[in-house]
């Protein structure tokens, strides 16, 4: 009875195996959770605990007064009045000044990059206010041809005590004073408003109940050179630059819409710089954006030196190898993001802004997609699909196949696989370790290198060693083949840190392979899988593209429908507005 | 203290299972690509190493020969006159087949691997004494070859065939290649894999396996060997026509030529054959069974070697039909009279015919049904159609 039961039992080498595939998983969730613990004794990480998105914000409620903040400049609207009231239609300016200025404040809540410049016009000493977009605006111009006349208007007003009738006003002001030659008026103050975030300047008058709208629009010369990081062969050859006020006119330029909010912080605690969270009114969820701002607040560091600490520091979960915030340097990509409901933060002093949420598909879509026809579109991103597994497993399958499935190989190839081996003196993980570390090496000494220097290296690295090693029967060349072709499918992926999470999963697949065969890469797949299947990026899952709740999410994914039919903005973000007008 | 004991564990696993396991490089492996089947009978080789006093107790049964990939060396580097035979023998006399993989493996250190077999020739002695289901047992109980692996048999010696091949090729690649011609040969029998044998073994069917001979340097198919389903041995061979008049009977052909001399003019006809195809008919009338063979082909005129410059009309065309259908009837009877009363096996799928549209009549016959079948009337009926003449629309007749 006994020995029946344990005939049955495998032996201690089989069990070793098994607690092994067992033990591995939990291993890592433990140390994670070890890792993420200590972590939250020690930041302030812990407060995005509780929350439907993933963070302290209840669902629905809407954010109050921001605190943390302080107003770099003389700017004195923002979140303070935030939310509290949106712009009523039908709504005129009275001619009260104090009614009036706070009505335009009101309607231009959220948008910190507008400024306000409030005078007193020559020797009247009337009280008026000129409302600018920094950055769209030329400042010169500006100064030179409406304050400085404004405020030294004497003569036109000889021999007036007080202010004259609105129309007489308007009339001397813009007859005699004003060096503008565009002017419109007009009393409505969503339309004032949009004339500022489009580069004009508004000008309100004590007493007049009609705003004048300055012309001053100034096309900035230098905007930042075509990204290094993100070439495109179609597309804006525009990429962000260094200045805050720079890059946030370029969005403003990229979308003219009054709906985009720029919404300003201070974060770093000793050097403080400004960082703006922009994303569009009525599309993106309230939630996430309250939630966003609640991360920005959490910062808590010295000096926030790239928008690179930006990002560590608010992502979801800092153990993971995959990115959950995209950083792009172009504002086209921006702009989509934004209009798909996703936000963005800018950060003053580097040109890389940080869009989030994030899902898996992004790392492996470019904008050129949506440039190029969708036949096009579609065939270079299932390209792509196909270059990123290839970048992560082909090393992994080459070391399975040779080392425990030989049969899986159609025979000509394994005779031509065994004839390139012979004399190969290292096993097959040793040796695409060698190969894979060495051009490894060379990556990275080719982005040191000076320009001229980095393709003579290249040559010498890639060709040179490679042949090298093959006739040295240090590696066989089917191995620098595998290796050759994970190399460039790297490159292939669009974001260069994804190219990167890529590089480093490689390695791990590699190990797996060497101990368990083409069992260790299923076991490495499905791992990976599960830990994608758990990660969230802002509350939205991140393999939400590929196991979407709606299937017509998969419209925009592997494959790019014609633009006719993507009508709704991905439902994964839960947009305010699902459909894309027009 | 659980938990701790639960981590030192991992721990130890971790640092214990540093090796790889079951891994063993490619490169270490020997890679059968054929194995011959023949009556017991040493090389010299074999014989050298007993006289040196290498031998095992066993009865001799048969001798298993191996062929193995040799690698030619790194692909970049190439020798000068690399002629170099890219394959060896290695034949091994015993008891069994796993006994002889087994004992090669204390005249070589690498391992034997049978993902990459292709053929398993089995020599005529051999396959007339020994039963098919033991000489194929270990392949099919064996995980590592695969079952469709190709069976052939020799009426020779099995092993002469594996030595034979052009500079530069491997004799089973070669073997297993030459199934590819069945477009252009009508006498090669379709390939027949182990899993496609398990099946008739074990219901006592006959069948037939294509037949390979060797002429000391060269190979070539030549008719096909019967195996009885009663006796699981080699019953006989089909020659070359008769192998022909099998295919037509079965219309598993996909190509191939019809050759025959026109009895007017005593000039060759030469048909190309696009396409043919076959129905067994079973009737059954009081009791009576007989089988109505109905063939039919589309081809066209390839050789003619008849003079003149007539146009084709269709009374001529009509009548050179009709001489390479007596001709092609002529070669299914030759074949029938060879199943049906010299070697009383039913090869063709009369029975299966009879099966689907008999059954009720199939399960009273089927326990002697090769017996039976040698007693029953069969009538044909060939059809043949030629579609064309080629580019010349001249040169016949």
């Amino acid at each position: 009875m006994w020995s029946m039961i344990m005939r049955f039992i495998p032996s201690w080498s089989v069990l070793l195996q098994g607690g092994f595939i067992i033990g591995f998983p939990i291993l890592l969730t433990r140390a994670m959770s070890w890792i993420r613990i200590s972590d939250g004794r020690l930041g302030t990480r812990t407060r995005k605990a509780s929350g439907r998105k993933g963070g302290g914000v209840p669902a629905g409620i809407q954010n109050g007064a921001e605190k943390d903040q302080t107003h770099l400049k003389n700017r004195d609207q923002g979140d303070e009045a935030s939310d509290q009231s949106q712009a009523v239609p039908g709504m005129v300016y009275s001619g009260r000044f104090a009614e009036d200025l706070q009505l335009f404040k009101n309607i231009s809540d959220d948008m910190a990059d507008i400024n306000l410049r409030e005078l007193r016009i020559g020797s009247l000493q009337l009280r008026a206010v000129l409302f600018f977009v920094d950055g769209l605006t030329d400042k010169d111009g500006m100064d030179r041809n409406i304050l400085k006349p404004l405020m030294n208007a004497v003569r036109p007003f000889e021999g007036m005590n007080t202010a004259p009738e609105p129309q007489a006003l308007k009339d001397i002001i813009v007859h005699q004073i004003v060096l503008v030659s565009e002017i419109e008026y007009t009393r409505d103050p969503v339309k004032s408003l949009e004339k500022v975030l489009f580069g004009s300047v508004v000008l309100l008058v004590d007493g007049m109940a009609e705003v004048l709208i300055l012309g001053t629009p100034k096309g900035r010369t230098r905007v930042g050179e075509e990204p290094v990081s993100e070439a495109l062969l179609r597309g804006p050859r525009i990429g962000f630059n260094e200045t805050l006020s720079d890059n946030t006119a370029m969005l403003r330029r990229q979308g003219q819409n009054t709906e985009l909010a720029m919404i300003s912080f201070t974060v770093g605690k000793r050097i403080q710089k400004e960082l703006v969270l922009t994303y569009i009114r009525d599309i993106a969820n309230e939630e996430l954006v309250a939630e966003v701002k609640r991360r920005i607040r959490t910062i808590d560091v010295d000096d926030v030196q790239e928008s690179g600490f930006v990002e560590q520091l608010i992502e979801d979960n800092f153990l993971s190898p995959f990115q959950q915030i995209q950083n792009t340097e172009r504002p086209d990509r921006v702009m989509a993001a934004l209009l798909e409901g996703r936000v963005a933060i800018l950060l003053d002093g580097t040109p890389f802004v940080l869009i989030m949420p994030v899902t898996f598909g992004m790392l492996l879509q470019s904008p050129e997609d949506y440039y190029d026809r969708w036949y096009a579109g579609s065939l270079l991103r299932s390209l792509r699909f196909l270059a990123a597994s290839l970048s992560l497993f082909a090393p992994a399958l080459y070391i399975s196949f040779i080392s425990f499935h030989p049969g899986l190989i159609p025979t000509r190839l394994a005779i031509s696989i065994i004839s390139s081996r012979q004399g190969v003196p290292f096993p097959s993980l040793i040796e695409a370790l060698i190969m894979e570390i060495s051009i490894e090496i060379l990556r990275e000494a080719g982005l040191r290198l000076p320009k001229p220097i980095g393709p003579a290296m290249g040559i010498v690295g890639g060709l040179i060693i490679g042949q090298a090693a093959v006739e040295a029967g240090i590696v066989s060349p089917i191995l620098v083949i595998v290796v050759a072709v994970t190399a460039i499918s790297s490159f292939s992926v669009p974001m260069y840190s994804a190219g990167i999470t890529m590089r480093f999963l490689r390695f791990l697949a590699m190990f797996f392979a060497a101990t368990f065969g083409l069992y260790g890469v299923i076991m490495f797949f499905l791992l990976l899988s599960s830990h994608l299947l758990k990660l969230k990026s802002f509350g939205v899952p991140y393999l939400g593209m590929i196991a979407p709740n709606q299937i017509r999410d998969w419209k925009d994914f592997i494959i790019r429908m014609p633009l006719q039919f993507l009508r709704k903005r991905p439902a994964l973000i839960k947009p305010k507005d699902p459909r894309r007008k027009g | 203290m659980k938990r701790r004991i639960l981590w030192l564990l991992l721990l130890i696993q971790c640092l214990l299972l540093s090796g790889c396991w079951s891994s063993s490089a490619i490169e270490d492996l020997n890679m059968e690509v054929g194995v011959a089947l023949d009556i017991a009978d040493e090389t010299e080789v074999e014989e050298k190493l007993k006289a040196a006093g290498g031998s095992y107790p066993q009865q001799h049964r048969f001798s298993c020969t191996f062929q193995f990939i040799v690698p030619q060396g790194a692909v970049g580097s190439k020798k000068e006159g690399s002629q170099s035979k890219n394959f060896y023998n290695m034949t091994e006399t015993g008891d069994s087949v796993f006994e002889a993989v087994r004992e090669l493996s204390l005249r070589t250190n690498r391992v034997p691997i049978g993902h990459h077999m292709k053929i398993i020739i089995i020599g005529e002695k051999l396959a007339r004494t020994v039963t098919l289901s033991e000489l194929t047992d270990f392949f099919s109980r064996d995980n590592d070859i695969r079952p469709s692996v190709l069976l052939l048999v020799s009426k020779g010696k099995a092993r002469d065939v594996l030595n034979n091949a052009l500079p530069g090729q491997t004799p089973a690649f070669v073997v297993e290649g030459i199934f590819g011609n069945q477009n252009r040969n009508s006498r090669i029998w379709q390939p027949v894999p182990l899993t496609k044998v398990l099946g008739p073994l074990h219901s006592k069917s006959s069948f037939v396996l294509q037949n390979i001979i060797s002429s000391g340097s060269e190979s070539k198919f030549a008719g096909v060997g019967v195996i009885k389903g009663k006796t699981g041995l080699l019953g006989g061979f089909l020659d070359e026509s008769q192998l022909e008049g099998l295919i037509w009977l079965t219309g598993k052909g996909q190509g191939g030529f019809l050759k025959t001399k026109d009895p007017e003019t005593g000039k060759l006809l030469n048909y190309e054959i696009k396409s043919m195809d076959s129905t067994i008919k079973a009737n059954v009338k009081d009791g009576e069974i007989s089988f109505e063979v109905k063939v039919e082909s589309a081809g066209r005129f390839a050789e003619v070697f008849d003079p003149g410059g007539e146009r084709l009309d269709e009374a001529i065309i009509r009548r050179k039909e009709k001489v390479l259908q007596d001709h092609a009837e002529g070669l299914i009877r030759g074949t029938m009279n060879q199943i049906q009363h010299e070697l009383h096996a039913d090869v063709a799928g009369f029975g299966t015919s009879l099966r689907i549209h008999h059954p009720a009549i199939w399960r009273k016959v089927k326990e002697d049904w090769d017996e039976t079948f040698s007693a029953i009337p069969v009538t044909y009926k060939v059809k043949l159609n030629i579609e064309e003449y080629g580019a010349s629309g001249t040169s016949a007749e």
